[in-house]
């Protein structure tokens, strides 16, 4: 097929994105378990660091080589003579990514209007939550059962828990997990991190007070507790994730890790710098180049 | 969901208490058919909101649950609708203090409550 130049340009960028994409994602699959293993050692807050990372590993490093090696190489050396022959595996490739991130935007939107439309749902018919709702405005929605159902103190340690969400925008980090394409594997990432990141929220709002631990695992049953159905009425809540969280609070010290200085932030700047030096080589463009004008033709 | 009848005779109930089938057809201020009223509160006693005991050859009907109690059930279970009809609330962009309320096995929260009393005792 004949494409113009931005046509070519586009088709080209969207095959790289995919490939990339496709490549990483294949590790980080690969990886899931070991990285939730390791995460269960970590600081909760830490180990959420390192699974959202992990998560958007796929993505970031797909725009990366767009950004820095495909775009910069094709605007540079390729001549701008019009149309030019373009093949069907690179327009099909392209197709799939533009399709796939079609399926996340989409997906994106979906989760922010059902959860905007959940709130309102929470709110008008007074069903018993706690929670953070909103990204850009986050507020907390207490019903009046919740507020009725606990004590004062174990309300401040429920808004300690939000406000730790809050603090971590962790509203905001759901919205990008929904933004970005999903492999298989990705799910049991996700699942994990929304985990850590409840963990991490009750570490930062007893900070390490043992009466507030008290309070908070108090307050976490009643609310579960509260507008309780026969089982068959409806599905069951986790009630493993729950017990865990129980049982962190209640023995805090036993899951606290001694903190070691980390090294991640020095090598990864190191490493970027490496990178970039690489990548604006001429002859690593050059290279870089040849190597798109196969996909596209 | 309930229907228009069976509110009336829900809230006649948690006025009244504890009732016959004909004690609640005296109380409504519409006239309704015996059977109507029966049949009704059979259904009610169904769906578990009703409890129900036989003496002298006639069944007595009190509600099972608070008039508040059954309010936060009806909120509960409209959320668990909607929750049933798009994803848990994992997949929306909300932090929630605890997923699923109300969806927990009973005997797991007595169970943890039970190890906060006992935690809290050994302090």
């Amino acid at each position: 097929m004949i494409a113009s130049y931005a046509v070519r340009l586009a088709c080209l960028s969207l095959t790289v994105f995919l490939l990339v994409h496709t490549l990483a994602g294949a590790l980080v699959a690969a990886a899931v378990p070991a990285a939730i293993r390791a995460a269960g050692r970590m600081r909760p807050r830490g180990a959420t660091r390192l699974l959202l990372s992990l998560r958007m590993f796929p993505a970031a490093a797909a725009s990366l080589v767009v950004g820095v090696f495909c775009v910069p190489s094709y605007l540079w050396l390729e001549p701008e003579s019009g149309a030019e022959e373009m093949g069907w595996l690179c327009l099909g490739a392209a197709a799939l990514a533009a399709v796939m991130f079609a399926a996340s935007l989409l997906n994106a939107v979906r989760a922010f209007l059902r959860s905007r439309k959940y709130t309102r749902h929470c709110e008008r018919t007074g069903a018993p939550v706690l929670m953070l709702t909103g990204i850009l405005r986050p507020r907390l929605v207490v019903s009046r059962a919740v507020r009725d159902a606990l004590s004062p103190e174990q309300l401040a340690a429920a808004i300690g828990h939000e406000y730790a969400h809050l603090r971590a925008s962790d509203n905001f980090k759901r919205l990008l997990l929904a933004a970005t394409p999903r492999l298989p594997g990705f799910r049991a990432l996700e699942r994990a991190w929304s985990r850590t990141s409840e963990w991490a929220a009750d570490d930062e709002a007893v900070a390490g007070d043992t009466e507030r631990s008290l309070c908070l695992a108090s307050a976490l049953v009643r609310v579960a507790r509260l507008g309780t159905v026969p089982a068959e009425v409806g599905f069951l809540g986790d009630g493993a994730d729950l017990a865990c969280r129980i049982e962190r609070l209640l023995h805090p010290r036993a899951h606290v890790q001694p903190r070691r200085k980390s090294l991640v932030p020095a090598a990864a700047l190191a490493l970027t710098a490496s990178f970039v030096v690489f990548v604006w080589q001429a002859r690593t463009l050059e290279s870089a180049h040849r190597l798109f004008e196969h996909l596209v033709h | 969901m309930l229907g228009p009848l069976e509110i009336l005779l829900m809230e006649t109930l948690w006025r009244r208490g504890e009732s016959t089938v004909r004690d609640v057809v005296d109380q409504l201020e519409r006239p309704l058919a015996y059977t109507t009223v029966m049949t009704t509160l059979d259904r009610l006693y169904k769906k578990g909101l009703l409890d129900r005991r036989k003496a002298q050859r006639a069944f007595y009907y009190a509600p099972r649950y608070s008039r508040s109690e059954w309010e936060l059930r009806r909120a509960g279970d409209l959320v668990a609708g909607f929750l049933s009809s798009c994803e848990p609330e994992r997949e929306l962009l909300v932090s929630c203090l605890v997923e699923a309320v109300g969806r927990y096995d009973e005997a797991l929260l007595d169970e943890l409550e039970r190890r906060i009393r006992l935690r809290r005792r050994k302090r």
